[in-house]
């Protein structure tokens, strides 16, 4: 417990609230996460309701309306197909959002067991999976999941898959060693002293005190992975066509560069802004949950 | 010291092994064989058969791993290229210096601009140079590499044609794959050199350096800095692996014929064994700069160093044999 | 902070006593211009050094005072010491500011500044983690003596120490004060302490002077019942006693602090006026100070039934009739 963290606590008995809505109260205070929050809440909307929020379908393809700049009839102008590009760049983010909650879901799910059992029960078992890990890191995680994607071959769960298993290493690592700073505190001897048994203590104890830390790597996780599905898509090894993907956008556009950058910038801005705005919100969460983390 | 660099030359030996073993393992199991590319459209199944036989990959797991350390350890190859028919080594023997090149200089870009500025920053916390600096470095880590690379394209080489499109034919076409790498590193470093400069300013041994009467230049560059190296040096270290492995995308927007690029036409043609080669040379690459840093440390602080001597973790305060001493005095 | 007004005479002195979060390291980095700008601030007030105010002093002058004529030692020697310089450097580099001479001179002065302190010499070249909690104290002092100040401000200097070093710590600064006539401004909250190695004490409560005098004024004609309250909190060897009184409660909040005196909600005495008005400092003999209605007028000295208090205090009721701790330890036995 730090400085900040007592006086929170105080401030929560004194006022009758809880923990949690401090927390909030913290977070709404830091405008940029606030602002990042309402980015992603407006993108995850806008992805799911994209069909009927523009009157254009993602693939119909207009040639007469060929490479148009951005005008009244189509807010971002269209493609070398004459494709709207909005329609297209929100039916995209329903597919990043999807396969980067994927992704991250099955990385975060390795993680914690492999980073719990590592670290809790030390010794041959850490030594194992720590090794194995190292072994994983020193691979580039592009790389990692241009050769699974590679062997996979695509779809949203392969893609996931492997750039899940790219991150795995590192985020095992993380876990592993808040664990082990953990399991030497003295509220974990004092649960081993009254006789919990490993799983229990596990459970009740070790993971909702690694959940800080661990809600905050999601949030940072979910931006990067944002970042590697455009990568891998943007060299065909992602999201294929015709199911548009902000990374594969731009590589289409790519040889139209030179007479029209507005088919490969709007794309480009919609990976930058989301994975912009979920590393404001870790940052956000970071500090609304736990002052002492600050960087 | 040198026992311990020696230790650690030699951990990397299993590390590699083993990214052999997960490369390999991935591309056993991947669902196209290469025999089906590089026979083209029209083959029939005998042909893919005699093509696969040809390469070697029909035979069983362990006898084609066994095959490649054999030939590591025997002939010192990594095997001969499905698609190019050249000794892999070769290949990347002709690619690897232009990709450390483009990669040496990013990171060093990132040193010596990212950490003056995340000093001045953080010197200046809450100015708004501050302000500025931190915003750009928040914006500029969220930029997509090849967004960025196409972005700094369509300026400098398609409308003010100041540097080639692409090709490292000349210097000029390697500015722009630089700063396009350096970019990320650089937002990086900023961020970790101001925040690791805060948090040593905190510390009770600088309030003692100003109760000393030590000016605060000094304070900044001999008392506070040292100490919040090694975190900095941590991030450069990590960028420098990361960036000398090759940018894929960089290399390949750009059309640099560097690892990256070799990197991306295996993996998409299905080129095994140049696949595997690349990656062993990129996980060699990172396990050695990962004990570069290592080594830095010990050069920053000296407990670290000490740590490395004895190979035992260091004595906590107040346990050491020291203390007997203690009571003589 | 508010309301602290300290003074050292040349070649004494001053003990400043009170609990954690009252405000003792405050005052002291206060004296340096070191508290941390924001979120400290300097709201008035100001720090005379031989007739010049420190406050107003501008930076570059502040740093030739510091070290060379006032200089401090901290509270915790493991962190007090950086770590990736050697121990000769770190004190070294004070000499080299503050005096003129050359680099061979410093490092002659340093090894005999490390000698007074009884480190050998050979141990300059060390790093502070190669040493254990009190040589690093030790070292602490002697980068403060170095050169030759005027005050020493020991931040609780043997807090953070094993209680077998922190008679020998003591001992060592007060020998080397002695050598040099320095004055000091000894931190603490160890009454003890006070005794043994002060002419003069003052007792801070809530960023606050409370009550300030001589050694025999604090100690044998208490004035102040927060000054009793700690009295009555340490365990006494030749007396008797069932348990110890501690003061009960806790400090105030200093963002939030009483509309009267700070002490108020946790004095035994309080009454009304206590609660609505803050006391000011009334000077009770020549040189002894106590801020508090009650001071001087003779303590209302009467024992209502000690249980009443402990349930009124448990419910985190107003005390409102006098009870008195320290005649009730008496009353105990």
């Amino acid at each position: 417990m730090n400085e900040l963290d007592l006086t929170l606590t105080a401030e929560a008995e004194e006022t009758g609230q809880s923990r949690f809505r401090l927390m909030l109260k913290r977070f709404c205070r830091n405008r940029m996460a606030v602002a990042a929050l309402v980015f992603l809440t407006l993108l995850v909307l806008s992805a799911v309701f994209c069909d009927r929020l523009t009157p254009y379908a993602y693939d119909a393809q207009n040639l007469l309306e060929m490479n148009q700049t951005p005008s009244k009839a189509h807010l971002l102008g269209t493609d070398n197909f004459g494709r709207d590009i909005l329609t297209r760049i929100l039916r995209g983010a329903r597919v990043s959002l999807i396969v980067s909650v994927m992704a991250v879901a099955m990385s975060t799910f390795a993680a914690v067991i492999l980073g719990a059992v590592s670290g809790y029960y030390g010794g041959r078992v850490d030594n194992i999976i720590m090794r194995l890990m190292d072994m994983l890191g020193s691979i580039p995680g592009m790389l990692l999941s241009m050769a699974v994607s590679a062997a996979l071959g695509t779809g949203l769960v392969k893609t996931a898959f492997a750039l899940a298993i790219a991150s795995v290493a590192q985020l095992s690592r993380q876990l592993r060693s808040s664990i082990m700073l953990m399991k030497n505190s003295e509220y974990i001897e004092a649960a081993r002293a009254f006789g919990g048994s490993d799983w229990e203590i596990i459970t009740k104890h070790v993971i909702p005190n690694c959940m800080a830390p661990l809600i905050v790597q999601i949030s940072l996780s979910l931006g990067s992975t944002i970042m590697a599905i455009s990568g891998l898509s943007f060299l065909g090894l992602g999201v294929q066509p015709p199911t548009p993907e902000w990374g594969q956008m731009v590589a289409e556009g790519q040889s139209f560069i030179r007479q029209f950058p507005h088919i490969i910038i709007f794309p480009g801005l919609a990976v930058a802004l989301t994975m912009l705005a979920f590393n404001l919100l870790g940052d956000g969460l970071r500090d609304a949950m736990d002052p002492k983390m600050k960087r | 010291m040198g026992k311990y660099v020696l230790k650690r030359l030699l951990m990397i030996i299993p590390v590699l092994i083993g990214v052999v073993v997960i490369i390999f393992t991935i591309n056993y199991f991947s669902t196209v064989s290469p025999a089906v590319i590089l026979c083209g459209a029209n083959a029939t199944a005998e042909d893919i058969a005699a093509k696969e036989a040809e390469l070697g990959i029909d035979r069983p797991y362990f006898v084609q791993l066994a095959n490649y350390f054999w030939n590591i350890l025997r002939y010192g190859t990594l095997g001969t290229s499905y698609i190019y028919k050249q000794p892999v080594l070769d290949m990347i023997g002709l690619r690897l210096p232009i990709t450390i090149r483009i990669g040496f200089f990013a990171a060093l870009l990132s040193a010596v601009i990212g950490i003056p500025l995340g000093i001045l920053a953080a010197v200046k916390q809450n100015s708004v140079f501050d302000y500025i600096s931190t915003i750009l470095s928040i914006v500029l880590s969220a930029m997509p590499a090849f967004f960025l690379c196409l972005i700094l394209m369509l300026f400098f080489s398609v409308r003010l044609k100041w540097f080639p499109v692409q090709g490292v034919e000349s210097w000029r076409g390697y500015i722009l794959p630089i700063v396009a790498t350096g970019v990320m590193p650089i937002a990086m470093t900023t961020r970790m050199t101001r925040s690791s400069m805060l948090e040593v300013i905190r510390q009770d041994y600088v309030r003692t350096a100003r109760a000393k009467g030590v000016p605060e230049r000094t304070i900044i560059w001999k008392h506070t800095l040292k100490n919040a190296l090694i975190p900095i040096i941590t991030v450069v270290g990590m960028n420098l692996g990361l960036s000398m492995t090759g940018s894929v995308l960089c290399e390949t927007i750009f059309n640099i014929p560097g690892l990256g690029l070799l990197m991306n036409s295996s993996i998409s043609m299905r080129d095994f064994v140049t696949t595997q080669g690349c990656v062993l040379v990129c996980a060699f690459i990172i396990s050695f700069m990962n004990l570069l840093t290592d080594l830095c440390y010990a050069f920053v602080d000296p407990r670290i160093k000490a740590q490395y001597k004895t190979a035992k973790k260091p004595p906590r305060d107040g346990q050491e044999p020291k203390d007997g001493k203690e009571a003589a005095a | 902070m508010n309301g602290v007004s300290l003074s050292v005479e040349e070649g004494e002195t001053l003990g400043l006593v009170g609990e954690t979060g009252a405000g003792k390291t405050t005052t002291a980095l206060g004296v340096l211009g070191l508290i941390q700008c924001p979120p400290g601030e300097y709201v008035r007030g100001e720090v005379l050094y031989k007739g010049k105010d420190l406050r107003k002093t501008p930076e570059r002058e502040m740093r030739q005072i510091r070290g060379a004529e006032i200089s401090m030692i901290f509270q915790d020697p493991m962190t007090a010491l950086n770590p990736v310089m050697t121990v000769g450097e770190q004190i070294a580099e004070a000499i080299r500011l503050h005096e003129d001479c050359t680099a061979a001179e410093a490092e002659k002065k340093m090894i005999a500044m490390l000698e007074k302190v009884r480190i050998p010499a050979g141990r300059a070249d060390d790093y502070p983690h190669q040493f254990s909690g009190g040589m690093k104290q030790r070292v602490v002092i002697a980068m403060a003596l170095s050169c030759n100040p005027n005050l020493i401000i020991a931040d609780e200097p043997t807090t953070a120490l094993d209680v077998t070093i922190q008679a020998q710590v003591l001992d060592m600064i007060g020998r080397l004060r002695k050598e040099s006539g320095t004055s000091m401004l000894l931190i603490t909250h160890d009454l003890g302490v006070v005794a043994e190695s002060c002419q003069k004490a003052a007792i801070m409560y809530a960023g606050q002077i409370v009550e300030s005098g001589t050694v025999e004024d604090i100690f044998d004609r208490t004035a102040h019942p927060y000054t009793q309250g700690l009295f009555n909190s340490i365990p006494s060897l030749d007396k008797k006693l069932e348990r110890l009184r501690p003061i009960r409660g806790q400090m105030p909040d200093p963002t939030r602090l009483p509309a009267g005196c700070e002490f108020a909600p946790r004095c035994p005495y309080a009454d009304e006026q206590c609660v609505k008005e803050k006391p000011g400092m009334v000077e009770l003999s020549p040189g002894h100070f106590c801020r508090c209605h009650h001071a001087g007028k003779g303590a209302p000295l009467y024992f209502p039934d000690e249980r009443v208090n402990e349930l009124a205090y448990d419910h985190g009721l107003p005390v409102s009739n006098p009870g008195n701790n320290i005649l009730g330890k008496e009353a105990g036995q």
